[in-house]
């Protein structure tokens, strides 16, 4: 179990370093957690621990997190039981996947295996509005972390050929002569290759062609199996993959194929694309695309080497303030800094339950189309998304919602010493929120918000709850918050 | 992808209904977000008030045309589709060659009045196969530019009066292709998330300190927090302050989601605040698999429900019809020949509807090619009709002030006399 820390007052400071590795490569700066980052010896040190989640002492709200959703670990036919009897439908065991989920966000120590797991979550990424991939969604999702820092050849392999996917993109149904086209197309347009590969639609048929045969004993076992009466049979040709395909058993070449398509330069570029706008910019340039292509293509497509190369990077190092933060990531990096406490959770409208509906996106995983949620600014700064994020802050600040099965931290336990000025508490309260120094623009706003005056004398008696909202949603609803 | 499972995906909507409803009166702020779900509404505000409306239906997933506008007349289609079929005798509103699938009944009324027409054989000159990609095109609709700016917001742009707002999305926090670009654009999840928190009640305290925190903030950010704040203090309000309509619209799945995008669209076009566009996103087509039948499975309930919403919105506008124009896209049609799952993949080609006001309705448009082995275009039906000439005919006879090639850059525009 992590070691508790003690914090003492006035809090440390990050530098830009410290912030963008907890920000970009964690789910969020705390102040505990860069107590953490120091202890370790720094930002660099601190992330090649995180890059052996197993050796990263866990915290004792993820274990319990873990039991709160025992049963997502129920086998196939279990889960598909349990559906049919109504004691947990299909779709309550996937939400019941992205509340886990979203309670891991903010409670684990390892918090770039959560991170990578929301980044490859995505690249391969599987909706949790399907609801027949319920029964294989957890194995999917533990399986999505066993390679987050591994390589994404054997990732590519064990996503293509799991049940989930099987059931997600209709591989499952593909029948002998007529495959289904459905998954055969997304693994080159979205798992790998990408469009720029200049694929044509013959390729994509045989690439369908390959895949068929992986099914899926629905309705009676429900485990995975290979039927090579589903698997249509024929030469195969994808951009530079060949297979006479004679045989009936058609798996040696699907995972020489997978493989194949692993390895190929247009995946190297368009995973170090996506992995470069997701921890980086927006608009990351040529060379460090190139640069993160060619880690990728050296290091036998090792994804922990990938996310060495961008913590190396100046380009990385100097982007503070080119990312906005997703609704979700908004909402989680500010229950971190809140220090909101969930409580196992004993019924409807707990928070661990209920805390998708508050944070204004879809819920976690639940993107509704397989190209995953967008990685780009422009999908998530619009003014609509501006007013939303507003109103999350001053529920999460005040405690508003939800309630039940949570605790709040009350506006006396922020203030850090016995009185001081209303100036000397926003400055703590920045630096324990948001990891900054004070400024004359933030204490603008927070005089603003709460009327305040800057040298008021402030006690824990005369700092109501109501208050806290107010101070809350003020300084969370900033670019220093609301961008990383 | 959304439909291998029709037998049981029904119930469980059902019961996610049920569950959803019982969230809504635990949360305020939760119930956009969710009830809208999957269905995208973003509405534009930039002309004056009292302007015309075009609503945008983007039928997400790809659509079987040929399973909405029905070319019962064409014997290539029950050759192709041995099982999937809508029989002839079934459909309505037939003629020699075209019928409306059956499940469309809701709509008859406004098709028998004139209100309602049909394109066939209409989509991007070149195929495109992609979900992704497609509708991206589809909705930039300006081929070979490398620029990001869609349609819609080239057409708000060329506007020659603006209102504080310029655009604003509802339903989902993501801005679609179609409105990015340089004429500002809004994403909100509900009606209710148009102010900010606070606003009404505490305006001395709100709006001082977001104007501190993003006044100057040049960050990737601060162009949308700024717009926020103008959005709250201004049409935010009035959309606020306008009744929600108590029109009766459908609300069994899969109808929910869209009869709420289309309410919130009414409650829009009644406030007035200038709204030049609104665009709803209802997915659900790829039906690679679950199909079914023109009886039932997973096209005759989501055409039903698309049907039944639609005609509930038209009915709700009542007199205001006569400024409001719909018209759907997608991003393809869909293969004409079934699949070995009795569902279709991706194709090219599809069929357009349009509702509404200036629309000369009760007719089938476009030139069909045919659905013998020798017109299809790699198994597909052939566009014959770019879809921006119907777009554009729609901007060029509602919004004459628009220019269209502005908005659809390289078009050689040539309308089909849709709208009068």
């Amino acid at each position: 179990m992590a070691e508790p820390i003690t914090l003492s007052y006035p809090l440390a400071l990050p530098d830009v370093k410290a912030r963008l590795f907890l920000n970009r490569f964690g789910t969020g700066y705390t102040p505990v957690a860069l107590a953490r980052m120091s202890a370790h010896g720094g930002p660099d040190q601190w992330l090649e621990a995180q890059l052996s989640p197993e050796s990263v002492p866990e915290s004792p709200k993820a274990a319990a997190i873990d039991n709160w959703f025992g049963h997502l670990r129920n086998s196939p036919s279990q889960i598909a039981a349990d559906h049919k009897n109504s004691v947990r439908k299909y779709w309550e065991h996937n939400f019941d996947l992205s509340n886990w989920m979203l309670m891991r966000r903010i409670y684990s120590e390892r918090i770039v295996l959560e991170q990578m797991a929301t980044f490859l979550g995505n690249v391969l990424h599987i909706s949790s509005h399907e609801d027949s991939t319920a029964p294989y969604r957890f194995d999917y999702e533990q399986m999505i972390r066993k390679h987050a820092f591994g390589r994404f050849e054997d990732l590519l392999v064990e996503a293509s050929l799991h049940p989930a996917m099987r059931m997600y993109l209709d591989n499952r149904l593909s029948v002998k002569g007529k495959p289904n086209e459905n998954q055969g197309r997304e693994l080159l347009e979205l798992h790998s290759v990408s469009r720029a590969a200049q694929y044509t639609e013959a390729m994509v048929l045989d690439s369908a062609k390959i895949l068929s045969g992986y099914t899926v004993d629905w309705g009676k076992t429900y485990n995975p199996y290979y039927d090579p009466n589903k698997h249509t049979t024929g030469p195969v040709s994808v951009l530079g993959f060949t297979d006479p395909n004679a045989a009936a058993d058609g798996q040696a070449m699907t995972i020489r194929y997978l493989k194949y398509l692993a390895n190929h330069p247009s995946t190297a570029q368009t995973l170090a694309r996506r992995m470069a706008i997701f921890f980086v910019s927006d608009q990351p340039s040529a060379d460090l695309v190139n640069l993160l292509a060619q880690t990728y293509s050296s290091s036998g497509t090792s994804l922990k080497a990938m996310l060495r190369a961008i913590a190396s990077s100046p380009e990385f190092l100097n982007s503070e303030g080119s990312k906005v933060r997703s609704p979700a990531a908004d909402f989680i990096a500010g229950a971190r800094v809140l220090g909101t406490d969930a409580k196992e959770p004993t019924g409807d409208g707990a928070y661990a339950y209920s805390a998708q509906w508050a944070h204004g996106e879809l819920p976690l995983g639940y993107w509704p189309r397989p190209d995953g949620a967008p990685l780009r600014n422009d999908a998530w700064a619009s003014p609509g998304r501006v007013l939303r994020s507003c109103g999350v802050h001053q529920d999460q600040a005040g405690g508003y919602w939800p309630t039940k099965d949570v605790t709040y931290r009350k506006a006396a336990s922020w203030v850090p010493t016995a009185s001081l000025t209303f100036q000397d508490l926003v400055s703590h309260l920045c630096r324990a929120w948001l990891g900054r120094d004070i400024t004359p623009r933030l204490l603008t706003i927070a005089t603003e918000a709460t009327k305040i005056p800057a040298t008021r004398t402030m006690t824990t008696a005369n700092f109501p709850d109501w208050q806290l909202a107010y101070l809350g949603q003020a300084l969370l609803s900033t670019p220093e918050h609301m961008t990383t | 992808m959304t439909d291998c499972c029709n037998d049981y995906n029904r119930q469980a909507e059902l019961s996610r209904r049920g569950f959803l409803k019982g969230l809504t009166a635990v949360g305020a702020g939760l119930a956009a977000t969710q009830l809208f779900g999957e269905t995208l509404l973003q509405a534009s505000y930039a002309a004056p008030s009292g302007g015309n409306t075009m609503v945008v239906l983007s039928l997400r997933g790809g659509i079987d045309g040929l399973g909405v506008v029905v070319p019962h007349g064409d014997p290539g289609y029950y050759a192709a589709r041995p099982n999937t079929a809508v029989p002839a005798p079934s459909t309505l509103a037939a003629n020699a060659l075209f019928g409306l699938h059956p499940a469309m009944s809701a709509l008859l009324p406004y098709w028998n009045s004139g209100e309602l027409a049909a394109v066939q054989a209409v989509g991007m000159q070149v195929p495109n196969r992609s979900h992704f990609s497609a509708i991206e095109e589809v909705e930039d609709a300006h081929p070979g530019s490398q620029a990001r700016i869609g349609w819609v917001n080239r057409m708000i742009g060329a506007a020659t009066t603006h209102t504080p707002l310029d655009a604003v999305q509802l339903g989902d926090q993501i801005l679609p292709t179609a409105l990015t670009g340089p004429a500002s654009a809004l994403a909100a999840d509900g009606l209710d998330d148009l102010m900010l928190p606070g606003a009404k009640s505490d305006p001395s305290r709100i709006y001082p300190s977001m104007n501190a925190a993003w006044s100057s903030d040049s960050g990737p950010l601060g162009r949308s927090a700024r717009e926020a704040i103008a959005v709250s203090s201004g049409p935010g309000a009035k959309v606020n302050n306008t009744a929600v309509s108590s029109a009766p619209y459908p609300t069994d799945w899969p109808s929910t989601e869209l009869s709420n995008a289309f309410k919130s669209a009414a409650r829009i076009i009644r406030a007035d605040v200038g709204c030049d566009v609104i665009a709803i996103d209802y997915g659900g087509w790829d039906m690679h698999s679950g199909y079914g039948t023109v009886a039932s499975g997973s096209m005759e309930t989501y055409v039903r429900g698309f049907a039944n919403s639609l005609a509930a919105f038209l009915g709700d506008l009542g007199p205001m019809r006569s400024k409001v124009t719909v018209v759907t896209i997608s991003e393809f049609g869909r293969r004409v020949a079934e699949n070995g799952n009795r569902g279709f993949d991706h194709g090219w080609a599809n069929m357009m509807l349009l509702a509404g006001a200036g629309v000369k309705g009760g007719q089938y448009y476009g030139t069909w090619p045919g659905l013998g082995a020798s017109a299809l275009a790699e198994g597909d039906l052939q566009v014959t009709t770019d879809y921006r000439n119907v777009l554009g005919e729609v901007i060029t006879k509602r919004f004459p002030d628009r220019s269209i090639s502005e908005v659809f850059p390289g078009l050689s525009y040539a309308p089909l006399g849709l709208l009068t």
